[in-house]
């Protein structure tokens, strides 16, 4: 048996710790808790949103502060919820699932996390300021976005606030790449880590790699806000169309390091509560890394309606991300396949996400399609594939993966009865809210504005859109209610509650600061079922130390 | 070759030859450069890896670039120790370089007087950093 030693470091104590601290497991514990912070925020916005649309007429804003609203809804979503949610996952889990006590630069962990912080308060600050918010949509499209016809302060927060996570992710994905190559534990081959690792492997690279071109986009934004350049300006000789290839070079990534982390977490989990290996793991490995490069060559399907891209070669290679994903969701049904599968929480959540995605996927395989993307581009449809992907598929994934690994974060079980309710409750609403989006699109509902006039006959599909938002308000309520209360009186979870097969369930329940005080053998991608399964063949006189 | 390296090789082998067939189908000039800029990039780690490579045992032929096969190491071993590590302690410099970030930040959007105390913390930062590391 492998022995760890580590001497462990003055802690400073109470709410300064969180502010000094450097621990992957603290800064990821930081992470995880914004991001739930900006989920919620940016659902809120939604709702109002959704409290807009519910009937035709203007109810409750004007457009300008609608504008304001969607912009920051997807800001938030995409910048401040969904990036820091897999950064922080990534941030607790990577080190515990290759055997190493920290990440190679654990300040600049840190600093990554705070940065991201920052820029997240400098975003939504636009708020505050006498013009509002941004309010040319998250993708600030220029010339829409230039001082033109977006002025105040409330933009070039945004710009900044954007770019300074920007930044912030970048050096979170070196630091994650860093810890994978050189940390891991003796025995823990590329080839042996955790699907997830693989995941975030990947993912980090998306990151490393296009997140510059989103960094470039801005600065050149605000060069053209502040100090009058015309990189996007037409009439000085700029091109709006460039702003839009540098921003998809980052944002179908974007859409990317925001799914494939949750393929990770389902990976993780759809073995264990089948009680089976997971099925294809080269394979899992090799789709990852082929989603991985497809990304980085079909931005331009967000751009098919400028008709100053390739159809055929983005509608090609747009298509061709089907095959991979596909392999991963046989592999997946390969796995369950004559499994004992236990439907607790996490699982539930999985399948959950298993149907979600699918839809999202098969509609993306649509819109892939230039003919049939002109006909629904800028609709409710394609909102709805947006949010089957990136709800039904990430933030299913993220309450399996919350309710997998709190046990391990926090020492307490939640509860599984509010953990079904929560499920329930989201599955029906998430169905409410998207379903209908598909065919207010093929109607020709337009997103991005808040109002409809009652004759076209969108009223009926909007309300039940609406409902269904207000029922996943509940659903996550019920889940912050579970978490409350779960994490003050909850039942122990013990080290591994759930029989599971990597590394993190190899020690205590919150883990040591140094993570592990000792670490099995490693010689395949499942140790500690390997452990497990070694000293119960050996009995109970003859297991290994 | 180890697995890192072939990582970016084989990202390489599918953005190098996207280039060049996005160039022939589009003759369009920005993608272009993205993905041939992504090429380099992918290049740069590649050296990086082969750098890292060079301390681990040395393995294999260029024929196992593609792949997922790797070499019989010591690592197979039930029973290895592992040399003493130090954990970095807290430190208010990361979460302070934040702040200064935030506050140079706002000098872009409001003016350059903003921008001096922010500059002058994140020079205060990157001294206290370096001192506390240099330091323990």
């Amino acid at each position: 048996m492998a022995t760890l030693e580590h001497s462990v470091p003055r802690t400073a104590g109470g709410l300064l710790e969180w502010f000094t601290s450097v621990d992957h497991k603290k800064i990821g514990i930081l992470y995880l808790s914004s991001a739930l912070v900006f989920f919620v925020l940016s659902g809120i916005l939604a709702l109002v949103m959704r409290s807009e649309l519910a009937q035709p007429g203007l109810q409750l804003v004007d457009r300008q502060t609608y504008a304001q609203l969607f912009t920051m809804h997807g800001t938030g979503m995409m910048f401040f919820f969904g990036t820091p949610m897999v950064i922080g996952l990534a941030n607790y889990f990577v080190p515990l699932h290759i055997g190493a006590p920290d990440v190679a630069f654990p300040r600049l962990n840190a600093f990554a996390f705070w940065l991201t912080l920052a820029g997240a308060v400098m975003a939504f600050a636009g708020f505050l300021t006498a013009t509002g918010a941004a309010a040319f949509g998250w993708t600030a499209y220029a010339p829409l976005s230039g001082d033109a016809y977006s002025p105040g302060t409330g933009a070039d927060l945004w710009i900044i606030g954007v770019a300074l996570s920007g930044v912030a992710g970048v050096l979170a994905a070196v630091n994650l790449l860093a810890t994978i190559f050189g940390m891991r534990a003796p025995g823990m081959s590329m080839l042996r880590m955790s699907i997830f690792n693989w995941n975030i492997v990947v993912t980090s690279i998306l990151i490393a790699f296009s997140f510059p071109a989103l960094t470039v986009a801005l600065a050149l934004l605000w060069a053209d806000r502040n100090l009058g350049s015309s990189f996007f300006e037409p009439a000085g000789g700029g091109d709006p169309v460039l702003y839009q290839h540098l921003f998809w070079f980052f944002g179908h990534p974007e859409v990317y390091i925001l799914i494939l982390p949750f393929f990770g977490i389902v990976t993780e989990i759809i073995p264990v509560f089948s009680r089976k290996p997971v099925f294809g793991y080269k394979g899992f490995v090799f789709a990852t890394l082929l989603i991985g490069a497809y990304s980085f060559s079909v931005w331009a399907h967000h751009m098919f309606t400028t008709g100053a891209v390739d159809g055929p070669f983005f509608s090609a290679t747009s298509m061709l991300i089907a095959v991979p994903t596909g392999i991963k969701f046989f592999n997946w049904i390969g796995t369950m396949w004559g499994g004992k599968i236990r439907f607790q929480t996490p699982m539930l959540f999985c399948a959950g996400f298993l149907f979600m995605f699918l839809m999202g996927g098969i509609t993306g395989v649509f819109l892939a399609s230039p003919p049939l993307d002109y006909f629904v581009h800028d609709t409710y449809y394609v909102v709805a594939h947006l949010h089957y992907v990136l709800f039904g598929g990430s933030v299913f994934a993220m309450f399996a993966g919350l309710y997998y690994w709190i046990p391990k974060m926090s020492g307490r079980m939640l509860s599984e009865g509010l953990g079904k309710l929560h499920f329930v409750l989201l599955l029906v609403g998430m169905n409410a809210a998207f379903f209908p989006m598909h065919q207010l699109g093929i109607d020709g509902m337009q997103r991005r504005i808040p109002d409809y006039p009652a004759s076209f006959g969108y009223a009926q599909e909007n309300l039940v859109s609406t409902a269904g938002a207000f029922l996943i308000a509940l659903a996550v309520l019920v889940f912050f209610i579970n978490l409350f209360v779960s994490l003050r009186r909850g039942p122990l979870a013990g080290d591994d509650p759930w029989g599971g097969y990597t590394l993190e369930w190899a020690t205590t329940s919150p883990p040591p600061h140094h993570n592990f005080h000792r670490l099995p053998p490693i010689r395949s991608a499942r140790p500690v079922f390997d452990e497990r399964r070694e000293n119960a063949q050996a009995g109970p006189e003859g297991g290994s130390p | 070759m180890i697995e890192e390296l072939r990582l970016f090789v084989r990202i390489a082998l599918y953005a190098a030859p996207a280039a060049a067939l996005y160039w022939l189908l589009s003759s369009e000039v920005s993608g272009t450069w993205m993905l041939s800029a992504l090429v380099v990039a992918v290049a740069m780690w590649v050296v990086s890896a082969t750098a890292l490579s060079r301390r681990r045992p040395q393995p294999s032929s260029a024929a196992r670039l593609l792949g997922f096969e790797e070499t019989e190491t010591e690592s197979q071993r039930s029973s290895l120790e592992l040399a003493p590590q130090v954990l970095p302690g807290p430190s208010a410099w990361p979460a302070a370089a934040a702040l200064a970030a935030f506050v140079t930040g706002l000098g872009a959007v409001y003016g350059g007087w903003f921008a001096i105390p922010g500059l002058l913390l994140g020079v205060t930062c990157t001294v206290g950093w370096l001192t506390q590391i240099q330091r323990r």
